[in-house]
């Protein structure tokens, strides 16, 4: 791969992937809440940005692009689905 | 990415603190303001000065003349909020405050005769505050900010990762080596000092504000997002009855507000001069770390205690944690300007990493931008300078600004805002024209002016100044101009440095060839 | 809090702080040459200085948290700490020698504060 097209892949895996992971991550930790929804969202709000940080670095160290990218689609593929079930079963 | 972990971090740290470097530091820098927002209001409001020689009126008098002016001006409509602010702490007046048609008003009020003091027109510390989390550009910005904000995490992150001796060089600045390592080591030891301070407050601007950079949790669970707030704030409002009524003189109700709530800084009238006012007396949130106040409220026609909040719901209480860590309303003017002071630190961390970046190039130039390399680096150059020097002189200058525009000019405000905007170009205009270390050592100059000749001015065009507010004894503006011009003091520390650097340097830049 | 006080818990805190970290950047072999012209630093000292160092810490958490409760008084200690400790880079570099007294002198002006907060 040119180095140009593996760098622009690494920053949208960081700054896209990165967000939809942690927005992801934030969605499915509210909607599995058990207890009352101001605590779903106000705890919720706290962590998930530590996701968006692990992202960025292991984006730019991974050995492979295309591999960072297959990682993001495949967790976002699970917290969507756990999102779907959590949905449905509210 | 790179052969090892620690070289990939290496390239991130770089690159991002480069290209986020120049936002972040004017984030920092008026982030660093806004501790003080409210000091420098006032300063910039100076014929509101307090007089603090003669003894304010009693609080109760102060809230029954503000009533008095609210009764009169403020409308009085289904849903009105009007507020009183009393003076103390950071906030040096009497203010009232309402809301018609969409449209923000705020008078100052002489806590004594209840009549309005004019004040002149300036956004004041609260511009600075805007810019730090929407750069004025609203949502688009505040965006950007908490993109920078990830950034900034990341960059900690990677430091770290880079530094390798942390704790052996825990107190290594060696300030009189070869420049790059002088540089590396004030950017090492600044970060490394600061890191508690730099975790914690890029981590909680991040967390504070859930509806812009996490919506969708929140509203996955609340069709109105505001409903959060009222899960966790006790609200004590009546429904709106449509009849005019008389209210009490809220200031008699104060003795009991105290006793439920243990102190009293602000008021809020609902409703004011209908049958269904309620006025709702708060504590303020400086007594601890969270930025929640306790509040009390009562029916403004009959007195009658409606109920109070005094106990908070923990993850509402854990999340205004964050919040009060972030903003520092807490822990009085030792908190103040601890984080003053971190702020200033952290804008040095910033400043000596970009600074850094072409430090390493104009001794070893790296060729990374191919055939334009001389040229992006000397653009590189050029944002350094601007972002860092342009922010403070355009911070200077919307001080001077305040100063300088005639107090009945219209649109003032906007022209100070104007001004501040404007001086970031010249800075970037100036610095591409001269050459870096001379544009550098220009714009250090012109800021220790802007700093030192400041009080100077405002004395010389008979406006209050140093000597008139210490003799008023309001140690808030006073503290303001000298904070101002110890700033000055601070650079003119940076200029032998830069004179030294500017000797030694070789006059023209040569490109490994590629 | 009188301002008096708040004065007083502040210089107490700092100055515990600062004194703390000194005997921290003493116990470094290369900090406790650059301050002592060139003495050699031992083992035992080393091991007193750190103890030192860690027992003011801890003392300073507790001024602090005196001062402004253990919240508020939390954040307040880990502020001046690093505050105390990028006043004590700065005197390192610009003149070493002077090191050691500040640190004691330092520490006399936290002992005076102490007073001034019990009388207070």
């Amino acid at each position: 791969m040119k180095a140009s097209a593996d760098i622009s892949l690494r920053v949208l895996a960081a700054f896209i992937g990165g967000y939809l992971l942690t927005a992801l991550a934030n969605l499915a930790w509210v909607l599995s809440w058990p207890g009352h929804r101001a605590d779903a969202v106000y705890y919720g709000t706290l962590f998930p940005w530590l996701i968006y940080f692990a992202v960025m670095i292991w984006a730019f160290s991974a050995r492979s692009a295309l591999k960072v990218w297959a990682v993001i689609l495949a967790v976002a593929g699970g917290l969507l689905s756990w999102v779907a079930l959590a949905w449905y079963l509210k | 990415m790179k052969k090892t972990f620690s070289l990939s971090m290496a390239w991130l740290h770089t690159w991002f603190g480069l290209y986020l470097g120049w936002l972040l530091f004017a984030v920092f820098i008026t982030g660093t303001m806004a501790v003080f927002e409210h000091g420098i209001t006032h300063w910039m409001q100076p014929e509101g000065r307090l007089d603090n020689t003669v003894s304010q009126p009693a609080v109760e008098h102060q809230f029954e003349v503000a009533q008095a002016y609210l009764q009169q001006h403020a409308p009085k409509e289904k849903g009105s909020m009007w507020m009183i602010t009393l003076p103390g702490g950071a906030h040096p007046g009497l203010e009232v405050r309402w809301r018609q048609k969409g449209e923000a008003h705020e008078v100052r009020l002489d806590p004594a005769s209840g009549e309005p003091i004019e004040l002149r027109e300036t956004e004041g510390g609260a511009m600075l505050t805007d810019f730090h989390y929407t750069l004025l550009a609203g949502l688009t910005g505040t965006i950007i900010v908490g993109l920078a904000a990830v950034v900034m995490m990341v960059g900690l992150i990677s430091g770290i990762v880079i530094h390798k001796r942390i704790f052996k060089d825990f107190f290594t600045f060696r300030r009189q080596s070869s420049s790059q390592r002088s540089w590396l080591d004030a950017h090492n030891v600044s970060g490394v000092l600061m890191l508690p301070f730099l975790l914690m407050i890029t981590y909680t601007g991040l967390v504070m504000q859930p509806l812009v950079f996490l919506p969708l949790g929140l509203k996955a669970v609340y069709d109105n997002p505001r409903a959060l707030r009222g899960d966790s704030v006790q609200s004590f409002e009546q429904p709106y009855a449509g009849t005019p009524a008389d209210m009490v003189n809220i200031g008699q109700l104060l003795p009991q507000a105290k006793e439920a709530i243990g102190s009293v800084e602000w008021a809020v009238i609902q409703n004011g001069g209908d049958a269904s006012a309620v006025v709702e007396f708060f504590a303020g949130v400086g007594g601890r770390v969270a930025a929640v106040a306790d509040h009390v409220a009562f029916s403004a026609v009959t007195g009658e205690l409606l109920g109070k909040q005094t106990e908070w719901r923990d993850s509402g209480y854990v999340f205004r944690s964050f919040v009060g860590l972030h903003i520092a309303m807490f822990g009085g003017w030792t908190v103040s300007w601890l984080y003053f002071i971190g702020g200033i630190v952290s804008c040095g961390l910033i400043a000596t990493g970009l600074i850094l970046f072409t430090i390493k190039r104009r001794k070893r130039p790296e060729n990374e931008f191919g055939a334009a390399s001389a040229r992006v680096y000397r653009l590189i150059e050029a944002l350094n300078v601007a972002a860092v020097m342009g922010s403070i002189n355009a911070i200077l200058i919307y001080f001077w600004a305040n100063r300088i525009l005639p107090i009945d000019f219209a649109e003032r405000s906007d022209w100070e805002v104007r001004a501040f905007l404007l001086t970031w170009l010249v800075s970037l205009v100036h610095a591409l024209i001269r050459k870096p270390l001379a544009s550098w050592r220009d714009q250090v100059i012109l800021a220790l002016l802007l700093c030192w000749l400041l009080p100077v001015y405002s004395w010389l065009s008979g406006q209050p100044n140093l000597l008139t507010f210490w003799q008023k004894g309001d140690g808030i503006a006073f503290g303001v101009e000298v904070t101002i011009l110890l700033f000055g003091g601070l650079l003119s520390m940076a200029i032998p440095k830069l004179s030294s650097t500017m000797q030694g340097l070789p006059s023209k830049r040569k490109v490994r060839p590629a | 809090m009188s301002n008096v006080s708040v004065l007083a818990a502040s210089l107490m805190t700092y100055a515990l702080a600062y004194a703390g970290m000194t005997a921290f950047c003493l116990g470094m072999e290369k900090h406790y040459a650059q301050a002592r012209d060139g003495a050699v630093l031992s083992p035992a000292s080393r091991k007193w200085l750190k103890a030192i160092g860690w027992s003011l810490l801890a003392l300073g958490i507790l001024s602090s948290a005196y001062g402004w409760g253990w919240s508020i008084g939390l954040v307040a200690w880990t502020g001046f700490v690093s505050a105390a400790a990028i006043s004590l880079v700065l005197l390192l570099s610009y003149s070493p020698n002077l090191l050691t007294k500040a640190g004691v002198s330092v520490a006399g002006i936290g002992l005076l504060a102490l007073l001034v907060m019990v009388i207070d």
